[in-house]
Order: C-alpha cells, then sequence, then structure tokens
C-alpha cells in the first residue's frame, strides 16, 4: 500500500497534525530535533504497534496532551483507500483498521495487509539508514557475498540470523565429536547401561543353568531315596525273618503233621448234625412218653371204655364193616327185592296155576309160539268179529223187531182213530170247498223266541251303558223277560185251543184222517219189510254161530297140545295164552330168582357173619336182623362215640401225633444211621472219634493259616536259612544303608546351594528395573534428538524456503541491480554476475570482479541497489514504502546525485519515505515532493 | 456353550517407553503393570469359569530373557491349571523362539498347550462334551514374511467349533512391509474357521464380524500412542450367536489430553483448568498424561515459556496433586492461522515446496547431517520415518511460530 495522509492525534511532539503524502517520493525536509525520527517512528508505532515498555525504542507518548495515537491512510491494490488508526489500549495500542468498502478490521486484518510483516522484518527490508551503509564495511568479505546474496535474494538477512539461531540451538544439544553435550552425554549414559543389561542377561542365562542343574540334583536324590527305600525293605524283611525264625519251625512242622495225617472226607458239620439229630431223636421220645401220657390219660377219661376197647380192639374191622355198610345194605335191598321179587313171582305162579287150573308140580306147558299166538289172534279177532257181527245182527234183528213192534202199535194207533174207508171217502167230499192257513201257528211258536233275544240284547246294553240310561235299558230287559215267559207258556196253549174250532176242524179233522190213511197203508208195507229182513239176519246169525264153534274146537286141541287144561274157554284164550308163557317165564324167573337170592344170600352172609362174630350174635338172625343190629350197634357206638367225640378227637389227634412222633423219631433215627455211614465207620463211637481227629486237624490247619498270614515273610519255596545267614544279611544291608545316607547328605547340600543361587536370581528384579532405566533414557535421548532435529527442520525449511525463493526471483532482482548499479556508479560497471553462489560484478571493462575485492565506494552503492532491486521486485508481495532515513550523507556528490536521481526514478515502482536535512534535495527533487518540517 | 478368553501381547517385561524421568514410587508401578494386567485376565477366566484362554503370541521378550518375567508368567499359568483351564498359546515375533533358544525357557505347566513352527490343530473336549479345534503356529523367527495363511487347514468336519490362532498383520492397501506372516480378510474367512484370535496389533479391533475375527490388541499400554483401554476379550460362543466382550485390565493407561491456552493467562489457571479436567474424568486407573497445548498468537509468553521448560512435567504433576495422575510430556502445538512467520507470508509456494523436499528421506538425512547413522537405532525409539519427519516438521514449524 501507498501511504497516503498521516494524521497524528498525538505522537511526540505532533498533536494533531496532518500530513499528506501526495508523491511517489516524499521528502520529510527536517533538522535534527524536527520530528523526523518521531514521524518515522509514528508511522512505524501505527503499522507495527507501539513499542512496549520493555522495548528500547521510544513510544513517544506526548506530554502536553492525553491523545496518543493516530491514523493513515493508504492506497492498497488489493482493499483501495484504507484507514489504519491506532490509539491507546493495549500495550502496543489498539488498532482499527478500516477498508474501503467500509468493513473494519483489527490486528488481524492490519496483518493481513502488511503481509504479515513484523517491525523487524520490515525495518530490516525496507528501512534505510546511515547505519545501514555503515554496516557493509563490518561484514567480512565473505559475510558480504552471502549478506549480499540473501538481501539479493530475500531483501534482508535476517532470515540468516533466524537460521543460525537454529543451528545454534542444535549445536548446544549435539555434536557429533561432542562429549559434553546434553545428547553426547546421554548416548554414553545408554552405552553404559546397554553393558549393564547385558550383564544381567549373562546372569539370566546361567538361571537357567542352575535350573537344570537343580532338577538334576533333585532327580538325584529322589533315586537315592528309592534306593534307600529298598534296601530299607529289604531289611526290614530279614529282620522279619529273623524275628520269626521261630515261628516258621513251627510252620514246618504243623505242615509236616497235617500232610501225614489221613483222613477220609469227613462232611463238615457232620458231627454237629449227629448231634443234632441225636438231641431231636431223644426230645422226641419224650414228647413220645408225654403222648403216651396224655392217650392214657385221655382214654381214661372216656366213659365207656369197654365198647370203647371193643371199638379200639375191632376198631379197623368194625370201620371196615362201616364202611361196607351201605354195600350191605344195598346187598340187603338186593337181597330183600330179590326175595320180594320171588315171593311175588310165587305168588303170580300161584295165581296162574290157578288161572291156569294147574296143580304145582304138573309139568310145564309148553310155550306158545308166536305163530301160535297168532293163530289165536287171528281165531280171536274172527270170534271178536263173529261176536260184534252176531251183535250188530242181533241189534238189527232186535231194532227190526222193535220196528215191528213200533209199528204195530203206530198201527194199532193209527185203528184206533183212523175212520174206516168209507167215512174218509165222505168226509173227503165234504171238504175240497175250503182252506185254511195254519201259518199263524208257526209264527206263535217263534215269538218267544224274539222276545228273548230282545232281553239278550238289552242286557248287554245295560251292561254297557250309564245310567240313567241304564236305568232304561233294565226297565226294558225286565219288560222282555216277562214277555218271553209269558209267550213261551202262550205257545204251549196255543195247541189244544186250535182243537176246538168249527167247520175248519172239520176239515182239518178231514186232512189228518187223511194223512192216517196214508200212514196206515204206509206202515203195513213197511211191516212187510221188516219182517222179511228179520228173516234174513237169522239165518245170518246161524252162520256166524257156527264159525265160532269152529274156533272153539281148534282152541281146544291147542290147549291140549300144550298140555294145559280143556277147561280153558276159549273166549280167554288170549290170557290163557299169555298166562301160559307168563307162567313159563315166571318159572324160569323164580329159578334165577332163587339163585340170585341164594347168591346174594352168600354175599350178604361174609358180612354178616363177621358181624355175628363181632357181636356175639346167634346165628339164626336174618340178614336184614343183623345188619340192622350192627347198625344199631353202630349208632350207639356213634353215639358213644360222639360223647366221646372230642375226647376221641383228641385221643385221635394224640394218636396222629404219635404216629408222627414214631415217624419222625423213625426219620431221625434213619438220618443218623446215614451220616455214620457216610462218614465210613460202622458205629456212633467210631463216628464220633473220627470227628475227633478231624477237629484236631483243623486246628492244626488253622494255627497253620494264622501263623502263614502273620508271617508274611514266610516264603513257601525258600528254604528257612539258618540264624547265622540272617545276621550276616543284615549286617550287609546295615551297611549299605548308610552308605546311602552319605551320598544324599552330599547331594542335599549341594542342591541347597543351587537353590539359594536361584532364590537370588529370582528375587532380583533389577533387570526388568534396569530396563526400564534404559528404556527412559532412550527417551530422554529421543526428546533430545528431537530437539535437536528440529532446530534443524527448523533451519531447513528457512534455509529452503530461501533457496527456492533464490531460484525463482534472483534473475530478475539481479537484472534490476544491474541496472541501479550501472547508475549509482556513473556506469562504472555493467553487470552482476551470479554464479555458483558467488556475487560478482563487471567492469565496464569487462573484469569480473569479486565482491569481495570491492572498496567501500563501489560495495556501498551494490549493496543499495541489490536492495532497491529487490524490494522493487516483491512490490508484487509486499507493497510497502521504502522508509530512508539520511542514509547517503557519505556520499561524495556525484554519488548522492546519482541516488537521488535513481529514487526519481524509482518513485515509478515504489513509493519512498525520504527524511533527511541535506539540502542538496532541493536541487534534485520536486518542490511538492519536500515537506518541511519546521523545528518547534 | 463355549466360553473363553482372548488375550494377545501380554509383552510382560516390555519396560514403558518414552518416559523421561520416573519416580521410584511410578516406576514400581510400572514395572508391575503387565503383570498385574494378566493377573487380573487369570483372575476373569477363573471367576468367569472359561473352557479355555487363549494367547495370541507376543508374551514376552525373548531377546531380553527376563527370567522373573517367565515365573511370573508361569505362576499364573499354574493358577489357570489349578481351576482346570488349559491355555493355547503361540508365539509372536517378540517372544520368538529358535531351535537353540528352546532350552532357555522355563517350562510350562501341563495345561498349557504350545505351538510350534509347523502348524498344527490341537483338538479338544470341554467339561460340556463340545469339541473344539484350535490351529495355530509359533514364530521362530523375528519375520515371517510367507502367508502362513495359506497353510491353515479348512475347517474341521467333527468338532463344535473351529478356532484360528494367528499373530500376524492383517493387509491392506496401506500396509508397506509384510514382515508378519500377513494374511488378507478373505485369506481368513476361506477357511471358514468359527473364530480368529488374532495377535500383533495393540489395538483392540473387530476384522471381520461373521465369522468372528478380533484383535484383542495389548493387554497394557506402553507408549504414548496406546491410549485407551487395554485388557482382553471374553467370548461366548454359540453356533447361533456370539458375544465379544473387552474387559478392561490394565493397570496404567495412557491419555491424551488438550488444553487450549487461548482462554489461560496465568500458570494458576493452567493448572486449575488442568485439575478440573482430570477430576472429571474420574480415573481409577493409574494415568499417564500426554498433555497438548494449543497455543495461539495472544498467549502469554512466558507461559509458553514455562510450559517448554524441562521440569515443567514433574512440577506440574506434583501441583496437580492426584495420586493416581502423572504428566509425562508436554507438547505445544500452533494454530495455523497464528504463524508469525514473514517468509511463509511472503513466499508461501516456497514454504510449501521446502516443506514437501524436507520430507523426503533424503533431504531430512542431509538436513539432519546424517544423526540417524551416527546415533545407533537401539539407543532411540524413533527413526527417520516418514511419520517421524513429520512430527519433526511439525515441531520446527511451532518454534518457527512461536519466534
Amino acid at each position: 500500500m501507498r501511504i497516503k495522509q498521516l494524521e497524528i492525534y498525538g505522537y511526540g511532539k505532533w498533536v494533531d497534525q496532518t500530513f499528506h503524502l501526495s508523491n511517489n517520493v516524499q521528502l520529510f525536509y527536517g533538522a535534527n530535533e524536527a520530528g523526523k525520527s518521531t514521524l518515522m517512528s509514528f508511522i512505524h508505532s501505527i503499522l507495527f504497534g507501539f513499542p512496549t515498555r520493555n522495548s528500547t525504542l521510544l513510544r513517544y507518548e506526548p506530554h502536553e496532551s492525553s491523545k496518543y495515537g493516530g491514523k493513515i491512510i493508504a492506497n492498497d491494490q488489493r482493499f483501495g483507500q484504507v484507514v489504519i488508526e491506532r490509539v491507546h489500549g493495549k500495550v502496543t495500542g489498539n488498532v482499527t483498521v478500516t477498508l474501503e468498502d467500509g468493513s473494519t478490521g483489527g490486528d488481524e486484518l492490519l496483518d493481513t495487509l502488511l503481509s504479515g510483516m513484523t517491525r523487524e522484518t520490515f525495518q530490516s527490508i525496507f528501512s534505510f539508514s546511515l547505519t545501514d551503509i555503515e554496516n557493509v564495511h563490518r561484514l567480512n568479505k565473505n559475510q558480504l557475498n552471502r549478506y549480499l546474496l540473501n538481501i539479493g535474494a530475500h531483501g534482508t538477512d535476517d532470515y540468516l540470523d533466524l537460521i543460525d539461531e537454529f543451528n545454534k540451538e542444535a549445536d548446544k544439544l549435539y555434536r557429533p565429536t561432542g562429549r559434553v553435550l546434553p545428547l553426547n552425554q546421554q548416548l554414553t549414559i545408554l552405552e553404559k547401561q546397554e553393558k549393564r543389561l547385558s550383564d544381567l542377561e549373562t546372569k539370566n542365562e546361567n538361571y537357567l543353568y542352575l535350573i537344570e542343574e537343580n532338577n538334576r540334583q533333585l532327580k538325584e536324590m529322589e533315586q537315592l531315596e528309592k534306593k534307600r527305600q529298598q534296601l530299607e525293605k529289604r531289611l526290614a524283611d530279614v529282620l522279619e525273618i529273623k524275628k520269626e525264625w521261630h515261628i516258621y519251625e513251627e510252620i514246618k512242622t504243623l505242615q509236616a503233621s497235617i500232610q501225614k495225617t489221613n483222613l477220609p472226607p469227613l462232611k463238615e458239620d457232620g458231627r454237629y448234625l449227629f448231634e443234632e439229630y441225636k438231641k431231636e431223636r431223644s426230645k422226641i421220645n419224650e414228647q413220645l412218653q408225654e403222648i403216651h401220657l396224655v392217650i392214657s390219660q385221655q382214654k381214661e377219661k372216656l366213659t365207656n371204655p369197654e365198647i370203647i376197647q371193643q371199638y379200639e380192639q375191632n376198631q379197623q374191622e368194625i370201620t371196615e364193616l362201616e364202611q361196607a355198610l351201605p354195600e350191605m345194605m344195598e346187598e340187603l335191598a338186593n337181597y330183600q327185592a330179590l326175595s320180594n321179587q320171588q315171593a311175588e313171582n310165587q305168588k303170580k305162579i300161584l295165581f296162574l296155576n290157578q288161572q291156569l287150573k294147574r296143580a304145582e308140580d304138573e309139568t310145564i306147558p309148553v310155550v306158545f309160539t308166536e305163530v301160535e299166538k297168532e293163530s289165536v289172534q287171528e281165531w280171536l279177532v274172527s270170534f271178536e268179529q263173529l261176536e260184534e257181527q252176531l251183535a250188530t245182527l242181533q241189534e238189527a234183528l232186535q231194532k227190526l223187531e222193535n220196528e215191528l213192534n213200533l209199528k204195530n202199535q203206530q198201527l194199532d194207533q193209527i185203528e184206533a182213530v183212523m175212520w174206516d174207508n168209507e167215512t174218509l171217502k165222505s168226509v173227503e167230499e165234504e171238504l175240497t170247498e175250503g182252506e185254511t192257513e195254519k201259518i199263524p201257528e208257526k209264527k206263535s211258536k217263534n215269538t218267544y223266541l224274539l222276545s228273548g233275544a230282545f232281553s239278550i240284547l238289552t242286557l248287554l246294553v245295560s251292561i254297557f251303558v250309564q245310567p240313567p240310561m241304564q236305568w232304561i235299558s233294565l226297565s226294558l230287559l225286565l219288560i222282555s223277560l216277562i214277555g218271553t215267559v209269558y209267550l213261551f207258556i202262550k205257545r204251549n196253549e196255543k195247541k189244544p185251543t186250535t182243537d176246538q174250532k168249527s167247520s175248519p176242524l172239520l176239515v182239518q179233522e178231514y186232512e189228518k184222517q187223511s194223512q192216517l190213511k196214508e200212514q196206515w197203508r204206509e206202515l203195513l208195507g213197511e211191516i212187510d219189510s221188516v219182517q222179511a229182513h228179520y228173516q234174513e239176519q237169522l239165518k245170518v246169525k246161524e252162520n256166524y254161530l257156527d264159525k265160532q264153534k269152529l274156533i272153539q274146537d281148534q282152541w281146544q286141541a291147542l290147549l291140549l297140545e300144550h298140555k294145559l287144561s280143556g277147561q280153558l274157554h276159549f273166549i280167554e284164550a288170549k290170557q290163557t295164552v299169555e298166562q301160559c308163557n307168563t307162567l313159563i317165564e315166571r318159572l324160569h324167573q323164580d329159578e334165577k330168582g332163587r339163585k340170585a337170592l341164594k347168591a346174594q344170600g352168600e354175599s350178604l352172609k361174609q358180612h354178616t357173619d363177621k358181624i355175628s362174630n363181632l357181636l356175639e350174635l346167634p346165628e339164626e338172625l336174618s340178614f336184614s336182623e343183623k345188619i340192622t343190629r350192627f347198625r344199631t350197634y353202630l349208632s350207639k357206638l356213634q353215639l358213644i362215640l360222639n360223647e366221646e367225640a372230642s375226647k376221641m378227637e383228641k385221643l385221635s389227634a394224640l394218636q396222629q401225633e404219635k404216629k408222627q412222633l414214631i415217624d419222625n423219631k423213625q426219620n431221625t433215627q434213619n438220618k443218623m444211621t446215614t451220616l455214620i455211614e457216610t462218614a465210613g465207620a460202622k458205629d456212633e463211637e467210631a463216628f464220633f472219634d473220627l470227628y475227633q481227629k478231624k477237629e484236631v486237624l483243623d486246628a492244626k490247619k488253622s494255627r497253620l493259616l494264622f501263623l502263614k498270614e502273620n508271617t508274611p515273610s514266610f516264603n513257601e519255596e525258600k528254604e528257612l536259612p539258618t540264624e547265622e545267614d540272617l545276621s550276616k544279611k543284615e549286617a550287609e544291608l546295615r551297611e549299605d544303608l548308610e552308605d546311602l545316607a552319605e551320598q544324599n547328605k552330599k547331594v542335599l547340600k549341594e542342591s541347597a546351594n543351587t537353590q539359594l543361587s536361584i532364590e537370588h536370581l529370582e528375587e532380583d528384579g533389577t533387570y526388568t528395573e534396569e530396563l526400564q532405566i534404559f528404556e527412559n533414557q532412550k527417551a530422554t535421548a529421543q526428546t533430545l534428538v528431537d530437539e535437536w532435529v528440529s532446530n534443524k527442520v527448523a533451519a531447513g525449511i528457512l534455509r529452503e524456503t530461501l533457496n527456492q525463493v533464490t531460484k525463482d526471483r534472483f534473475e530478475e532482482i539481479i537484472s534490476d541491480a544491474e541496472t541501479y548499479f550501472h547508475l549509482l556508479t556513473d556506469g562504472e560497471y555493467e553487470k552482476i554476475v551470479f554464479k555458483e553462489e558467488e556475487l560478482l560484478v563487471q567492469h565496464k571493462r569487462g573484469r569480473m570482479e569479486d565482491v569481495r575485492v570491492l572498496s567501500r565506494g563501489t560495495a556501498e552503492p551494490l549493496y543499495v541497489a541489490i536492495r532497491l532491486a529487490y524490494i522493487k521486485n516483491t512490490q508484487k508481495v509486499m507493497e510497502l514504502p521504502v522508509i530512508m532515513d539520511d542514509p547517503f550523507v557519505n556520499f561524495d556528490s556525484v554519488r548522492q546525485k546519482n541516488m537521488y536521481q535513481l529514487m526519481q526514478h524509482l518513485g515509478n515502482d515504489l513509493q519512498i519515505i525520504y527524511f533527511t536535512f541535506d539540502p542538496n534535495v532541493h536541487k534534485q527533487f520536486e518542490a511538492e515532493q519536500i515537506m518541511n518540517l519546521m523545528e518547534s | 456353550m463355549i466360553r473363553f478368553i482372548h488375550a494377545a501381547d501380554l509383552h510382560l517385561d516390555t519396560p514403558f517407553s518414552g518416559l523421561e524421568q520416573t519416580s521410584k514410587e511410578l516406576a514400581e508401578k510400572l514395572r508391575r503393570a503387565p503383570f498385574v494386567s494378566f493377573g487380573k485376565i487369570v483372575d476373569l477366566a477363573i471367576e468367569k469359569a472359561v473352557d479355555f484362554v487363549l494367547l495370541s503370541g507376543d508374551l514376552y521378550n525373548t531377546k531380553q530373557v527376563n527370567i522373573k518375567a517367565q515365573s511370573l508368567f508361569i505362576e499364573q499359568l499354574q493358577r489357570l491349571e489349578r481351576a482346570e483351564i488349559p491355555v493355547f498359546l503361540i508365539r509372536g515375533n517378540h517372544d520368538f523362539l529358535t531351535e537353540e533358544m528352546q532350552t532357555l525357557t522355563l517350562p510350562f505347566p501341563k495345561n498349557v498347550i504350545t505351538y510350534g513352527p509347523e502348524i498344527k490343530t490341537e483338538i479338544i473336549e470341554t467339561k460340556n462334551k463340545e469339541r473344539i479345534a484350535i490351529t495355530g503356529f509359533s514364530y521362530d523367527r523375528q519375520w515371517i514374511t510367507k502367508r502362513k495363511i495359506k497353510d491353515y487347514p479348512y475347517r474341521h468336519a467333527q468338532v463344535n467349533m473351529h478356532i484360528g490362532l494367528l499373530h500376524g498383520e492383517i493387509e491392506t492397501s496401506k500396509t508397506r512391509e509384510a514382515n508378519y506372516a500377513p494374511f488378507t480378510l478373505n485369506e481368513l474367512l476361506e477357511k471358514n474357521y468359527d473364530y480368529w484370535a488374532l495377535g500383533h496389533v495393540h489395538q483392540f479391533q473387530q476384522v471381520s464380524k461373521q465369522p468372528p475375527a478380533y484383535y484383542s490388541g495389548n493387554i497394557q499400554g506402553l507408549h504414548k500412542n496406546e491410549t485407551g483401554k487395554k485388557g482382553c476379550l471374553l467370548v461366548e460362543w454359540s453356533p447361533r450367536e456370539y458375544t465379544v466382550q473387552f474387559f478392561q485390565t490394565a493397570p496404567v493407561i495412557w491419555v491424551s489430553q488438550t488444553l487450549d491456552l487461548s482462554k489461560i493467562k496465568h500458570l494458576s489457571d493452567f493448572i486449575q483448568t488442568l485439575k478440573e479436567m482430570i477430576a472429571q474424568k474420574n480415573y481409577k486407573q493409574d494415568v499417564l498424561v500426554h498433555l497438548l497445548v494449543k497455543t495461539s498468537v495472544d498467549s502469554d509468553e512466558n507461559l509458553i515459556r514455562i510450559l517448554q521448560e524441562k521440569e515443567f512435567k514433574e512440577q506440574l504433576t506434583k501441583q496437580l496433586g492426584f495420586s493416581n495422575v502423572w504428566i509425562v510430556s508436554v507438547d505445544l502445538s500452533v494454530e495455523e492461522a497464528s504463524n508469525h512467520q514473514v517468509l511463509q507470508k511472503t513466499y508461501p509456494e516456497e514454504w510449501a515446496a521446502s516443506l514437501q523436499k524436507i520430507d523426503q528421506y533424503g533431504a531430512f538425512n542431509e538436513l539432519t547431517e546424517n544423526i540417524f547413522e551416527q546415533i545407533p537405532t537401539k539407543y532411540l525409539n524413533q527413526t527417520n520415518s516418514k511419520e517421524y519427519r513429520l512430527e519433526m516438521i511439525q515441531k520446527a514449524l511451532a518454534k518457527l511460530h512461536l519466534k
């Protein structure tokens, strides 16, 4: 930006003062104390802030006025007209920047406006003072080159200083060859620590070896221990054997003895069983005795001892008989049945004999064969038929007779009443005139029937109908019944009255007589026929009778054949035949029956004989009787027995028990015998003897077992060592054990040592701590390195940037510088050359001169030329005015003139504010370019 | 349901880096921190009665064979043995075992199943009769460039669950070196396992959701970049669903705390503000704070100077008065807008160009006069890496801006 106006509120001597900078090259002319420095300071202050109180620069706070600060109005290519106002506020003042568009800002906007320029940088680039010029000399030749280069490139060598600062900082920390510098020292520390760590590591490796060693020792100890245990065991065995030596002897003896003993195999508990049985047997005996006692007691209780006794004595037989009783009864029944049958048969025979008119001892008739029977049957049938026919015939005859009689009677009757023929005839002629009806008579017969029917009907109705209807029907019923009876009586009376009629009577009589005549005639005829018939029938009857006689004759013959009495009538032929046959049958049966009876009797006799014996019955008694007696006896017995029933029961039970006991005893006895036999003994004594022997043997065996069990050291196979042998063995083992103990002690000691070393190492946490320390040291080293590096990098960034810049712009700058230099040196020098970091100037005559060899008079213009060339070339980036504070006072007039010329020339490109007291300026510059500052 | 713990990168005896000085008290806490963390992991395993524990490598630094560390580790393994919990353990690039070195380690208890350099699959049966196959391998050298993932077998057919153990770096587009058994996500998924227990990356990270593949992260942050929660994973897996729970076990955590200097005029304000910020967080663990101070144009110069003093950290820690908080580093940053650098303003393109140039390895080296070749790398934490160069440039810029 180009400053247009300075408005001072209060700064140093300036109060409420405004300065217009109208030109590109603006001179402020004034003597010392005119306020040039103040103005310069004002410009710097407004742009970059009031100097802080610590600073060496003056603040120019006015004494008279409280107002302090002011504003600068400038034209900026970017923002147009800008106003920068700075007044009191914070230490550096409060700045307000106002842009053309009205927007305002503070420090930040100002910073942008100034392209981040600081007071120092600005001054170093844009300010020209006498000191700067003079400084050129102070640089040594080498520095100059660089210095110029840098100025040319960057406008200032401040950056170099900055770079140097960073490098110095870095160098404070570390140098490759250094020793006491922090980083160098730290590296040494690290080295030391590293060594320490590796020492510790070796220790660690040791550790593992120690572990291995310890393991080995432990193993060794284990083995020693094992050996020891083995030896101990063997020693114990030997001692055992010693101790038990006599026991072994005993064992051996027992074994021998057992070997010798020879016993048959005995059932293990045989003896015990035998004893048991024996006990049982005596027990049973006791029981038997008891039972006997009880039985006899019981018997005494009985009341009918003899019978009982008899019963007892013959109990079996009685029982048998009793059992056979039904059989007997049956047989008896049979016998009696047979007897009866026989008797019956006899009776029948007798009867038949009577019927057949036979004597008992006559020859037996002959049986009627079937054929004969049939014949007889035929005869009988025929006879019967004939008889029937005869009967019929007789009937018929009778009938005929009756009929005859009847008819004769009728005839008589009729003749009695009958008119003779003449009378009849005469009447007949009389009556041909009239006819009468005789119908109503018939009717009257039936009337009472109707009435009867009606009464029945009313009866039915009255049953099925309710009162009062019922009353009606019942009264009707009554009426009808009365009617019926009346009519019935009237019916019978009607007939007689008929006979008393007059002329109709005659007619009637005639009719009747006619009829009678007819009837008489008929009857006569009929009598005749009947008579004839009758005679016929008589003849037939004769026939029949003859036939019958024949048959009877045949019958008589047959009777004879069959040795039967002829007195047997034919009429009873059938019966006779039957009877005959039956008789024969019965006679047979009789025979059979007798046999059967006999047999049965014998059978029965067997039983009854027994009964007789038993009861001492007379022989003569009948079976039945005997049996009955027996039964009586039985029942009596039963009674008695019943009486004694419970007692009997008990007795019986006792008897049973007794029997059982006897059985048991027998059983037991058998078992005992079996045992004895099984054991191979001949008797009980031998048996016990055997068992005794066995006991002894068992005792020996168990003793042997016991000894063996409690003497584990005894070995069957082994030979029993002698006592001396044992002692020797013992001594040997003891010696070995001692050796082993020694060994163990040694190893134990070794192991303890190893363990101690291990523990020591384990406890030692040093290694980890040292690792951490090492790590920490590394961190410190890293920090130092970082610090060193960042410093270097900072320097590097600057340098690199500068280098880049140099590359880009230097050409142009040199070109301009050349021009200016040419001007300033009056054309003596034509070129400035930059080659390989070296700056060279070319004399118009062509020679190249190294900057180092330049005279002061040449070096200074070169310096100025380069600086101005830089400023000019960076106006695009940094459009700021050059502020010159009378730097060229020591230039000679020619140089000065050239300088002023250059300044004018430069006015085209940049703003120069020139504070001076050189009167020569009036010559060179226009009046309007010069602002006079009056001394106040 | 199968339940197990997945932990990795125990780095049991590895010291904390980036701390310049530590008080004896702090030093002790730090030394014990990884062990305490692992102890807590074992506590968790026992409390939850897990079926087994997976350790995916970098258990400690074999190069610095530390017996104490090993024996403490084994103590914890024995605890698991008593609780009848098997442990499946692979070695990573820090705790690799060459053949010769096999003898230099203490023997593990019987419940620990280790894997050799050859890939193998172990099959176990849990108390619930579930069969699980676990495939993995151990590093036998520091770098493995071979794609070991290719040799992993496909999912076992007759098991309820197949788990893969792998200590290595997943390849992304940004990967430069493939020195740690590199693999891609697809290569993992191809094997069709049910769970991948990954190790090597120190940050808890989900690599795949279905099937689940996780880096459990290390169990204790050892560096100011390892901020955040550190611990292990408790996985509960069923064929249809699973849950992965992160459990914090680290007793010491790193925290990055930013403080804006713009409102603060005095040191007392500074301390007070910081105190409040820390109190609010209510830290239960021991905290190592990396303090980042944002300065601005108006920041008090004196204050800035104090902040840059060497002893400031210790003083500040004392002043804050928290028994569990230590300020271990203070970095100043400068806002972009408030740069005073004329040169940058004047020549922005050249400035940017110079920054770019310096960012290069060669230029940087020149600039730094090959310091990295003069100082053994084992003495330093950082080398001439891109990140480092950028960091240094930032630092330099801060210096320039604050000048």
